[in-house]
């Protein structure tokens, strides 16, 4: 690192302390919020740490789903000709795009008992309901991060030198070997980050989970659900629940921040 | 050059550091400053007013508010439809509200405590509550006592009107549902849309609610003895800057037109 | 016994490419571009021919008309790659090992075997370091072990002295004469050096435009 390229303009370090201001002050506000005192018996109400519960569950059953389904399809688009190319990478971006609650609405035309194109089906031959059921925490919040994590591992895909796994190729890895053992590996910084930004996404989703999983104390109602819920009934419940939120996030960012800057900084 | 636009930046940053209030105040003072003037351009002194009402209020009060801007082209009406219990809490952390129409008058004794409104309010309308289900009705269910046949109810919040009256009348047919069957609208609509677009089994919602949802549920009368009667009331928020043509609302929503509206809609007289 | 008869993709270009090699070892020599690198990735089988016909060892690995290919996987064959391409994410000794275990060999017993070869090149001191903390010169003494240790049934050598010390230099082309020896198979070694080329080849192909 030369002269130049260590030199930080002042600007630009103005411009980082007003961008710290604004993401460090909500926090700081919400902290100022929560009732110290009652905190341990906020937390421990039933309604809150089954909350939690359902949050933490749901949140990383979510994030594998969207591995197992995100994977295949990163890999088709980063290194496969095919046409209609351009639909399949719209509709991966769509549950980005879309906002949520229109998402939950999508879900209930596919997946709802009464009216949607397979949840019929599901209800009939096999009695399954997906709506107001924790599988349908899942679904709706698998829906949402799963763009995320094709996007990161798209891009760590096209990213890779290919001649690793040619070397690996050569050297007698069959195909899954190969991908185990050679593409995987090279492949961890951008696997860690988007498996971090959709765990993220899946625990803080709200509109897709109301509309398409409901809100049922105990049962379906997530963390973020739980803290509306109680914004009205039960503030002091809702920021102390906001903060334990805010603590979890911050733990699980910190405990994986070597990883989540990646091997650069080696 | 250089020094001179250093002596720019090391002031600004100063300034920064010192007033980090006038950071979280900037982009409020823009917003509320912004907004006016360009309403102002577009027609010359139209005054805006808004109203914060309860979700079950919301088609009738978009058509009220149609027919008032119609007889008084001078003002224009920009709604908040919310659970009345999220609007009292709204109001009371300071948010711009000129009317206030609640779907009981808990709300406005919570606003009278804590001084954001003034007056007694007026009450407009009465609603009632209705059994809602799939058109088909799959399970048979012919009264709220046959509850307990479905796997999932769609009720209010607790801590929202509509919740409240829901208790009431499973509390008066003796029913109890176990919380695991319940789903918890945020507010009246959600808890419709439920059964509506959802694949809840039945709802207790109002009886307005139940009418606008027309042929997407099938409804079940619950008879006026087990019934509750909502108590819907308006009143001009303290602090209103409007507070002449908020009062005019007020008193459109009472007068005759404004109560053939709520009529339609399938609402009580007071 | 490599035979190679056809038109190898060098760039956005076809070149027309004819190689015959027997129990030995075959130097190709010639300018920048020419396709050498292109010519040994087709025979491993990372590019496939134009048209023509590749044989290793009586086998027919390549052959377009006849739509026949064998996966490089199974071509069984050991390669030095011009830039090493060891696994930056493994040590020097695992890097080593990987033929080995690919073809079924117990990791321990792997490890073992790649480790005597590695005390035969001088850089079983690095063993337990990650690739790309390792010196150019004792990266390519692994790439060359990773070649070899797998007993290949042919051999492609491309630049393997490049980044290797005039002093060592001699020594590390007699242990690779002496294993190709061992091996008793086709090997291929291409090189800007003719020196290299003379000490390790038994016949030198020169390709020109």
């Amino acid at each position: 690192m030369n002269q130049v390229s260590s030199r930080t303009p002042r600007f630009v370090r103005m411009g980082a302390l007003i961008g710290v201001l604004f993401l460090a002050l909500p926090i700081v506000g919400l902290l100022k919020r929560v009732a110290w005192s009652t905190l341990w018996t906020q937390l421990t109400d039933v309604a809150t740490r089954d909350a939690l519960r359902i949050s933490l569950y749901a949140s990383v059953c979510a994030t594998l789903l969207a591995l197992v389904l995100g994977l295949p399809l990163a890999w088709c688009l980063a290194r496969m000709q095919f046409a209609g190319r351009r639909f399949v990478r719209a509709l991966v971006l769509l549950p980005m795009v879309l906002p949520p609650v229109v998402g939950g609405v999508a879900l209930l035309g596919a997946y709802g008992k009464t009216r949607g194109l397979l949840g019929g089906v599901l209800d009939s031959l096999f009695g399954v309901q997906l709506t107001y059921s924790l599988s349908g925490v899942i679904i709706a919040e698998t829906f949402v991060a799963l763009p995320f994590l094709v996007l990161a591992l798209e891009g760590g895909l096209r990213s890779i030198d290919t001649k690793y796994e040619e070397a690996a190729a050569v050297m007698g890895a069959k195909d899954l070997t190969r991908f185990m053992r050679v593409t995987l590996p090279l492949l961890k910084p951008s696997l860690v980050a988007g498996l971090m930004l959709a765990w993220a996404r899946a625990l803080g989703e709200f509109g897709a989970t109301i509309t398409f999983a409901g809100n049922i104390q105990s049962r379906t109602q997530t963390a973020p659900l739980a803290v509306y819920t109680m914004l009205e009934s039960n503030p002091e419940g809702a920021y102390a629940l906001s903060f334990l939120l805010v603590a979890i996030c911050v733990g699980v960012l910190v405990g994986l921040r070597d990883r989540w800057i990646g091997g650069a900084s080696q | 050059m250089w020094s001179r636009t250093e002596g720019v930046y090391s002031l600004t940053v100063t300034i920064l550091a010192k007033a980090r209030a006038l950071i979280v105040v900037l982009p409020v003072f823009v917003s509320t400053v912004a907004t006016p003037a360009h309403a102002g351009h577009v027609e010359a002194k139209k005054i805006t007013i808004t109203v914060s009402a309860a979700a079950s209020l919301a088609n009738a009060y978009v058509e009220i508010g149609r027919q008032f801007e119609k007889a008084n082209p001078s003002i224009k009406v920009r709604f908040n439809f919310a659970s009345s219990a999220s609007l009292v809490s709204q109001i009371q952390s300071g948010a711009p509200t000129d009317v206030f129409a609640a779907a009981d008058l808990t709300s406005f004794d919570k606003l009278l405590a804590s001084g954001n409104v003034v007056k007694s309010p007026k009450v407009f309308a009465r609603n009632s509550m209705q059994l809602i289900v799939k058109p088909s009705n799959p399970l048979g269910i012919s009264s709220v006592a046959d509850l307990a046949k479905a796997s999932i109810v769609s009720l209010c919040a607790k801590t929202v009107p509509c919740g409240v009256y829901a208790t009431t009348v499973l509390s008066r047919y003796g029913v109890v549902i176990s919380e695991s069957k319940i789903t918890r609208g945020v507010d009246a609509t959600a808890t419709l849309n439920a059964v509506s677009t959802g694949d809840a089994d039945a709802a207790i919602v109002y009886a307005t609610d139940a009418l606008s949802a027309k042929k997407s549920v099938s409804v079940i009368s619950i008879p006026g003895g087990k019934n509750v009667k909502a108590m819907y009331g308006i009143g001009v928020v303290r602090g209103s800057k409007n507070s002449k043509q908020a009062e005019a609302f007020v008193q459109y929503v009472l007068s005759p037109a404004g109560q053939k509206v709520l009529k339609t809609f399938g609402f009580l007289a007071p | 016994m490599i035979s190679l008869h056809g038109t190898v993709s060098v760039g956005n270009f076809l070149r027309r490419f004819s190689l015959e090699v027997g129990n030995e070892t075959v130097g190709v020599f010639g300018a920048n571009g020419i396709g050498k690198t292109s010519l040994l990735r087709t025979v491993a089988g990372l590019c496939p021919l134009g048209e023509g016909e590749l044989h290793v060892n009586g086998v027919v690995v390549d052959a377009p008309a006849k739509h026949q290919f064998v996966q490089p996987e199974l071509r069984n064959i050991g390669m030095v790659f011009q830039d090493h391409s060891l696994f930056p994410f493994m040590t020097a000794l695992d890097n080593a090992a990987f033929p080995l275990v690919m073809r079924g060999m117990k990791r321990s017993t792997a490890r073992k075997m790649a480790n005597e070869m590695m005390e035969q090149f001088d850089v079983v001191h690095v063993a337990e370091q990650l690739a790309p903390t390792l010196s150019g010169g004792q990266s390519q003494r692994v790439a060359i072990v990773r070649a070899l240790v797998g007993a290949p049934q042919a051999v492609l050598l491309d630049e393997p002295l490049s980044a290797i010390d005039e002093e060592s230099r001699e020594g590390v082309r007699n242990l690779i004469r002496e294993h190709l020896d061992r091996l008793k198979v086709s090997a291929v070694v291409v090189s800007h050096d003719r020196a290299d080329l003379d000490h390790l080849c038994t016949r030198i192909e020169n390709y020109t435009r």
